[in-house]
């Protein structure tokens, strides 16, 4: 175990959130609370797909915001480089939010819509110190923009004028323009159709072969993580049930929740 | 058989004169599970909805025939419209907490249509809406009569949903995505109440979804609809053992197996759904078929093979 957290670019190390739902008026005290996520650790090495399954409410999202340093965990750390995030200086912090990435679930809700599509992609080149002159991020922004398949007019248009496809992959190139290590993809194709969804999962294969890009890949549908993923968490109310090579659970799932899953997952 | 519904050559423009449905052709019998499969904007929700004659009022239709419980949608009064769907028609919508009043206790809501539309006491109702939530899992329907939607999950909401559909012994139920806003485990037991309700009380049902494979478990019939037109209908078995329309085949293998090898590609079909031309003479499928040719950008063909097997396509067997 010792040796994979230190092969591995990100890891969690008994992480655990807890939520607080009702406080007392006065003295503000916990009255009570949520846990979501408990006790849980993982890494991911370079290169590589870990696929979060699990149910709604079962935590996958809290621990792709944990380890992507949106939130602070209750418990436990996170390790960037073998470093912990909280101890990192200014500037190492600074890469650490270079180098993770997120895709949402929702393309058009995580862009504002008074931005045009140009802007959004580029914001993150010029916050992140990644550009230097105007003209170097344009050449950025339309390289990108070719890579993710977008036509160069939509520089110019507003999210609201296009389609869940092309704004998904706005949203894929505005998280990779800054050339991250891993991405958080948090149900990146369960609003899309599935004539784009294939698009995208194959969008996303190809360009972690060409930039070795490691995912975090969050999905409830344990047929398309079985696409992405080489290493499978299966989650159940905060807890990891079972986690393995993405083969081995999916043909021989040891855990009754894992089971249930699979099945209920219509075999096709 | 008798069918529930019988549509034949339906069209719906908006008030632009944009065709959103163009030429769609389908029968319901009594009894069975249909379904509707089509990507978001093909026009499975419109269809649905001129089934009960509830388009909104910037939208027109027309069609050659548009029977419902052997009644003329077309020109049927406003009267005879409400008492028609309060009575033989049953609607489970997709997203399960706009569809309840979240003020008012399940039980007045259960309740209201029975009370209304059979004429019957609220004890009496009351009883019925117990032994229906019963039946669709529920192991103290006493205490869920007596709850506010909002305090029970999306689960357990969609399951008060299907008992109310049920209340005034429908005869067709009309399912907009039911299971699209729910989990993958409780997915598979709403549908699997479907299939109970079908077997048991022979109702016949219209399941729209995007799910290929859901359907294909599930429906006796399905209808394939893309950018506003039927491309493939017919017998369930047919369709996926033997798909003839280009879309359908693709459909079938973009969506992610379990027993796909390492390092298989997904197919994928590229482009997107378009958005105008809905009603040109040419095939709608053009610009992102693999096997179009020149012929396909002026006209269409139609073929109708055994077992009321159709689509449409220039491509012969």
């Amino acid at each position: 175990m010792n040796n994979q957290i230190e092969n591995s670019i990100l890891s969690a190390i008994n992480i655990r959130k807890e939520f607080v739902v009702k406080k007392h008026f006065l003295t503000g005290k916990t009255q009570e609370k949520v846990v979501a996520v408990k006790n849980l650790s993982f890494s991911i090495e370079e290169g590589k797909t870990i696929g979060i399954v699990g149910e709604s409410g079962s935590g996958k999202s809290t621990t792709g915001e944990i380890i992507g340093g949106l939130i602070e965990p209750t418990f436990g750390k996170v390790l960037y480089r073998n470093r912990d995030i909280k101890e990192l200086s200014n500037i190492d912090y600074k890469k650490y939010r270079k180098n993770v990435q997120f895709i949402f679930q929702d393309p058009k809700g995580s862009m504002d819509p008074n931005y045009k599509i140009g802007q959004i992609i580029s914001e993150p080149l010029f916050t992140l110190n990644y550009a230097k002159t105007k003209d170097e991020a344009e050449k950025m922004l339309d390289d990108m923009l070719e890579k993710v398949g977008l036509d160069n007019g939509v520089k110019n248009k507003y999210s609201s004028e296009m389609s869940g496809g092309q704004c998904q992959r706005a949203a894929i190139a505005r998280a990779l323009i800054v050339k991250p290590h891993v991405i958080i993809c948090d149900e990146p194709v369960s609003a899309l159709d599935v004539s784009i969804q294939a698009q995208i999962l194959n969008l996303l294969k190809d360009l972690q072969k060409e930039y070795n890009i490691s995912y975090i890949f969050i999905s409830h549908d344990i047929g398309v993580v079985n696409y992405m993923a080489d290493t499978i968490m299966v989650m159940n109310k905060g807890n990891v049930v079972e986690m393995g090579d993405a083969k081995q659970i999916l043909t021989n799932p040891k855990e009754e929740y894992t089971k249930k899953l699979i099945e209920s997952a219509f075999i096709r | 058989m008798s069918e529930i519904v019988k549509i034949k050559n339906l069209t719906i423009k908006d008030n632009k004169e944009n065709i959103l449905v163009s030429n769609v052709s389908l029968n319901i019998e009594k009894g069975e599970i249909f379904g509707l499969v089509g990507e978001s904007g093909s026009g499975k929700t419109l269809t649905a909805k001129s089934i009960i004659n509830l388009l909104p009022d910037n939208l027109e239709y027309n069609a050659d025939i548009l029977e419902t419980v052997n009644m003329n949608m077309s020109d049927i009064s406003a009267r005879d419209k409400r008492e028609l769907i309060g009575k033989n028609i049953g609607f489970i919508p997709q997203n399960t907490i706009f569809f309840l009043h979240p003020m008012i206790k399940i039980k007045n809501q259960i309740a209201d249509g029975y009370i209304e539309y059979m004429k019957k006491s609220k004890k009496v109702a009351l009883e019925k809406a117990e032994m229906l939530l019963c039946k669709v899992g529920f192991d103290e329907p006493r205490a869920i009569l007596n709850y506010y939607p909002w305090q029970l999950s999306g689960g357990m909401r969609q399951r008060v949903n299907i008992a109310m559909a049920l209340m005034n012994e429908p005869k067709l139920i009309i399912a907009d995505e039911p299971t699209t806003a729910l989990d993958s485990t409780i997915q598979r037991q709403v549908v699997d109440l479907f299939k109970t309700i079908n077997e048991e009380l022979g109702i016949s049902i219209l399941l729209i979804s995007h799910d290929l494979a859901l359907v294909k478990h599930y429906s006796k019939k399905i209808a394939v609809m893309y950018a506003g037109q039927i491309v493939e209908s017919g017998p369930a078995n047919d369709i996926f053992d033997n798909p003839k329309h280009p879309y359908t085949q693709s459909l079938m293998k973009i969506i992610p197996t379990f027993n796909m090898k390492k390092n298989e590609r997904l197919s994928e079909i590229p482009g997107f759904v378009q958005e105008t031309g809905r009603g040109n003479a040419g095939c709608i499928f053009i610009n992102r078929c693999p096997k179009a040719m020149g012929i396909c950008s002026q006209k269409v063909k139609e073929h109708n093979i055994e077992k009321e097997h159709y689509y449409k396509c220039n491509i012969e067997d």
